[in-house]
């Protein structure tokens, strides 16, 4: 991918607050329009966020101040996206062409063949909304696409375990 | 899940809208196989509890499910459900079910259904219920459900049932409260029926077969299946003889560890037709006064850790007539006599010991009297291989010989003979040399000397006698001249055998007589069988043999003759008794035996002997089969037997009216007429006698579900003293089968026995 | 005639070491075979390893017919049918069958029950020893196709 119009040299490294849980956001250069409220970020753009991590190419965030409205697109070949559930000792992972994250509802939404992995499980769709806070996943498989998921029954531990 | 052979008819047309399961089988733990789902949309919390929706099909293993909307939850450790709505098809290697709601387990592949329509995979079997329930991945469980093997849309038959269940390990079908209908008109009502689906239980839905008999008249028989245990079964037939009365046929099976056993029992209360017969004497006086009649078969064969065997093999029947008139599946229509017989034996790497127990029943009462039984025996052989070039074997006998005729003599005879063996072989020979001697002790009592026959015998007599032997054979090869990659071997083979004279009329004859000798037999030692009467012998046996083998050393053709000429006359006393009168010297009997795979699909296999005692072909046979497949088949034989020859083998049959050659001519066939209908034949004829000796005709519907065999024939059943010539007797037997209720693959080898003379393969 | 002595052995050379198994190691049948082997120096192991091929005897079935009758219905001559069901393994999965077929035949006579169930059972014998003959020559068009 070609370097964008403002070459900067070094690393940047920006902090945002979202949902009062910092987000660091690494990228090779960063381009930020004031009046329309939008940063976006260009080359291996990495996104932590507690246990969220998403590497893209190129991540847009708009409405940066407004916490309500924040949201975050990560553009890539694939995105990869990762969640870290310590308290139910599960990871997810997935990759997809876009990640759409709203911040304040703290969904996700993978867009664009899209693959969501826990340990063996996994889902493969056109568009898959993982809400974390619910562990709740809708896979939608658009016109004529199809949603297809594997599931290891034995390796479904119990939430109330 | 082992399925049964499937026993569908080989016309593919009955299997079209069969399901197919052609993928390997996979075999795990339910927990560990993936579970594939594809729908159009997936809500899940992830992954517990996952809800399908739209065209849902989920695979998992062997089992495919395809719903409108399918909810996994997998929360409960053990009991992990997956419940399915909406026009709902589920396969696995042994059912497809369709219907509305259904649930699985995944932890033990249960499945239920209600309502439900299945169809067995890979064989015909179909049906409804009420609700289906799939259990331990063998048993399906249907409440008021049927069940049919007919295709689709065809209803010839069906059963239903308030509970039926499909076990398919067992090859098993139980129905409670059965109905079995045909078309619509329910014909057969029992609160439970066992039915047997594959060919490990019984052969054969035990279906109802009807016949008549010209003699008999109606002949209907019903018989019930009763599976009591993995590996016991049992079946009884009542069977209603028109002119008779009725007869019920039991028969156990057993199998276990040890072996296998079949116990039969056939009663026939009162037996109308052979009160009157023997009233009126149609066989002469050869009747038993017995009130009823019966049918006792025992057979048991038992290997106990490769050492220890118990074989029994028992059939007794109540009067000399009884196989005459009825005829038993557990011994020959044309059976002389029945024999009682039992053995434990030891065999190890050295010994072979066995104590048998044998006694006849014969079906004239002239020759009750006459025969001798062996209550005990006992056989001890004796074999050391390990003697490099030498190989020593001891055989010894221990023999009680009773009879219930009391002016026949009774004896135990003790038998020991040892035997030195040395044999050389290399690529193109070998010389086998035997030096031994055989000493046998009598102890004979209730000796009539007052009878001619009996005049000479002494009460403890003891004989010794030497024995030797040389046998060489060559083995010569060539590529055949004019058939290239062919080999061709020639095999001369000369043995000389020496036994000197015994004067051996003092000892009566308890198991000695002539034997029958093809060109194997010209090398025996002994022209007698059994101990009592062993001949002087000076004698040499050659023989040659050239075989025909192809490029890949396939034996295609072989031809043997031989000869046996006599130094000596060969003499067992100097009375020359009647077994002595024709021993001669010089060539005195010529054998040949042929063998020839024309084809593949086509053998001929043909043997001659000569006697120049009897100065013509004392033997001759010949046999012609053309099998292209399993259910095609023609075969052409002749059999000729001189009468003389035959007065020698079959010494005294006092009590048969006529003496006879056999020049027996016959042709056997089976064949497809269609792809449903087929016929089978056969018919014998004796040239010589101008009569029929036995044949038959059968023609055999087999359709998708059933099948039906109707045949007719004609049987040589007796003599007539009085008219001087043999009774027949004509039989029609029709009978039924479903197809996909047990296996109705052998129907063809049953039809092919319906004759006295039954189907034997000239092939490998 | 182009005659010359057979100079292939009996038992061909790659069956000098074979390992043996039956369902009935001490039947007539494998005592029979046994003898054969014993007398072409065949050396029996039973470490039914890789290398060695195995000679294996699945099933015998010996079963006796009617095939002609006399005037009055009863059996003139019966024929008795010898049918053994064999295999050689080679290297552990080549697996080549063997079946073999005797077939004698013989009068009986119902007035001389025990002499003749006596000559039954030398033919018996006599055919067991023919199967096992058939049974080593087999190795020979084995020998030839691997």
């Amino acid at each position: 991918n070609e370097p964008s119009k403002q070459p900067t040299d070094t690393k940047e490294e920006h902090k945002i607050f979202a949902d009062n849980k910092p987000i660091t956001i690494d990228a090779n250069n960063q381009h930020i329009d004031i009046e329309k409220n939008i940063i976006t970020f260009i080359g291996n753009v990495i996104i932590v966020q507690d246990g969220l991590t998403i590497n893209a190419d190129k991540v847009v965030i708009t409405d940066m101040q407004d916490t309500e409205k924040q949201k975050i697109t990560a553009y890539g070949n694939p995105v990869n996206y990762k969640q870290i559930l310590p308290e139910k000792n599960k990871i997810v992972t997935g990759h997809s062409a876009q990640v759409i994250y709203n911040v304040k509802q703290n969904n996700v939404v993978l867009q664009g063949n899209a693959e969501l992995f826990q340990q063996d499980n996994h889902i493969i769709s056109n568009q898959i909304t993982y809400d974390v806070k619910k562990q709740q996943i809708l896979a939608q498989s658009g016109k004529n696409g199809r949603v297809k998921s594997t599931i290891i029954p034995n390796q479904v531990k119990g939430t109330n375990k | 899940i082992g399925l049964p052979k499937n026993s569908i008819s080989n016309n593919p047309q009955c299997l079209i809208n069969v399901p197919r399961f052609d993928r390997p089988l996979v075999n795990g733990d339910t927990n560990t196989l993936p579970v594939n789902a594809e729908a159009n949309q997936l809500e899940a919390l992830y992954p517990n509890i996952a809800i399908y929706k739209g065209e849902v099909l989920i695979e998992q293993g062997n089992r495919t499910v395809q719903a409108d909307k399918v909810t996994i939850d997998t929360q409960d450790n053990n009991n992990r459900i997956v419940t399915l709505e909406g026009n709902i098809t589920y396969q696995d290697n042994l059912v497809q079910m369709k219907g509305d709601n259904a649930s699985m387990n995944l932890n033990n592949n249960d499945a239920n259904m209600s309502p439900s329509q299945y169809q067995l995979v890979n064989r015909l079997g179909r049906g409804n219920a009420d609700q289906m329930k799939l259990e331990k991945n063998r048993y399906i469980i249907l409440k008021n459900g049927n069940y049919t093997s007919c295709p689709v849309n065809d209803n010839t038959w069906n059963i239903k049932g308030t509970t039926v269940i499909h076990d398919n390990e067992e090859q098993l079908l139980e129905v409670w409260n059965a109905i079995f209908s045909i078309g619509k008109i329910p014909v057969l009502y029992s609160p439970y029926l066992q039915l047997p689906t594959g060919d490990k239980r019984r052969s054969g839905l035990l279906m109802p077969n009807l016949g008549y008999d010209s003699i008999d008249g109606i002949d209907f028989s019903l018989p019930i299946y009763w599976n009591i245990a993995p590996n016991y079964d049992a079946t009884f037939t009542p069977r209603v003889l028109e002119k008779r009365g009725i007869q019920l046929q039991t028969e156990f099976r057993y199998l276990n560890e040890l072996g296998l056993g079949t116990l039969a029992f056939e009663w026939l209360q009162h037996d109308s037709k052979y009160s009157e017969d023997r009233k009126n004497h149609i066989n002469g006086y050869n009747y038993d006064d017995n009130r009823h009649r019966w049918l006792f078969h025992w057979k048991n064969e038992e290997l106990i850790n490769h050492n220890w065997r118990f074989y029994a093999d028992t059939t007794r029947v109540s009067d000399n007539q009884y196989l005459t008139n009825l005829d038993s599946k557990y011994t020959f229509q044309t059976a002389g006599y029945l024999t009682q017989f039992y053995k434990i034996a030891y065999n190890d790497k050295y010994w072979d010991i066995a104590l048998g127990y044998r006694h006849f029943q014969p079906f004239h009462s002239e020759l009750k009297n006459s025969l001798y039984q062996t209550e005990p025996q006992l056989d001890v052989s004796y074999y050391n291989n390990d003697l490099g070039p030498f190989k020593f074997r001891a055989f010894s006998q221990v023999s009680h010989f009773l009879t219930s005729g009391e002016n026949r003599p009774k004896a135990w005879r003790t038998h020991i003979e040892p035997t030195l063996n040395y044999t050389l072989t290399n690529s193109w020979s070998s010389l086998t040399t035997e030096t031994g001697f055989m000493a046998t002790h009598y102890n004979q009592d209730n000796i009539r000397k007052d009878i001619e026959q009996y005049k000479y015998l002494d009460k403890s007599v003891n004989r010794f006698l030497p024995k030797f032997s040389i046998d060489g054979k060559v083995i010569f090869e060539r590529d055949m001249p004019f058939i290239d990659g062919y080999t061709q071997t020639l095999e001369p083979r000369v043995k000389y055998i020496y036994i000197p004279y015994r004067n051996q009329s003092n000892i009566s004859n308890y198991d000695s007589t002539i034997l029958q000798s093809d060109y194997i037999g010209l090398f025996r030692d002994q022209p007698y069988s059994g101990l009592d009467r062993i001949a002087s012998t000076n004698k040499i046996s050659t023989g040659v043999t050239t075989r025909f083998y192809d490029d890949n050393k396939v034996e295609k053709f072989n031809l043997s003759i031989g000869q046996i000429t006599y130094f000596t006359k060969s003499k067992t006393s100097e009375h020359n008794n009647d077994l002595d009168k024709n021993s001669d010297t010089g060539s005195i009997t010529w054998a040949s035996d042929n063998f020839w795979r024309i084809s593949d699909n086509i053998i001929f296999r043909s043997g001659i002997q000569y006697d120049t005692r009897i100065d013509t072909i004392s033997l001759a046979n010949t046999i012609f089969e053309y099998r292209p497949s399993s259910d095609k088949l023609m075969q052409l034989s002749y059999r000729y037997a001189n009468r003389n020859y035959i007065d020698t083998v079959d010494k005294n049959p006092f009590y048969r009216g006529y003496k006879q050659d056999i020049t027996q001519a016959g042709i056997m066939a089976a064949w497809p007429l269609s792809q449903t209908i087929s016929a089978v034949g056969s018919y014998y004829y004796d040239i010589k006698l101008e009569q029929t000796t036995d044949g038959f005709v059968g023609l055999h519907y087999s359709d998708c579900c059933w099948g039906m065999t109707a045949q007719y024939g004609k049987k040589l059943t007796d003599w007539d003293n009085t008219f001087r010539r043999s009774k027949y007797e004509n039989k029609l037997s029709i009978n039924f089968e479903l197809q996909g209720l047990g296996n109705n693959r052998d129907t063809k080898a049953k039809m092919l026995n319906f004759g006295k003379l039954p189907y034997t393969t000239a092939f490998e | 005639c182009g005659f010359h002595l057979q100079h292939e052995a009996e038992v061909p050379a790659r069956f000098k070491t074979i390992s043996y198994i039956s369902y009935d190691p001490y039947g007539r049948l494998s005592r029979e075979i046994k003898e054969i082997l014993h007398d072409n120096r065949v050396t029996l192991t039973n470490n039914a390893t890789e290398q060695v091929p195995s000679l294996r005897m699945l099933s015998e079935n010996l079963s006796r017919n009617t095939i002609s009758i006399y005037q009055d219905g009863k059996a003139a001559e019966y024929q008795l049918v010898l049918t053994v069901e064999a295999q050689v393994v080679i290297a552990g999965q080549q697996t080549y069958p063997i079946n073999v077929r005797v077939f004698r035949t013989f009068f009986d006579n119902p007035s001389d029950a025990l002499a003749k169930t006596v000559e039954q059972d030398i033919i018996e014998n006599e055919m067991f020893k023919q199967a096992a003959k058939q049974v080593i020559r087999k190795l020979k068009s084995i020998d030839a196709v691997n």
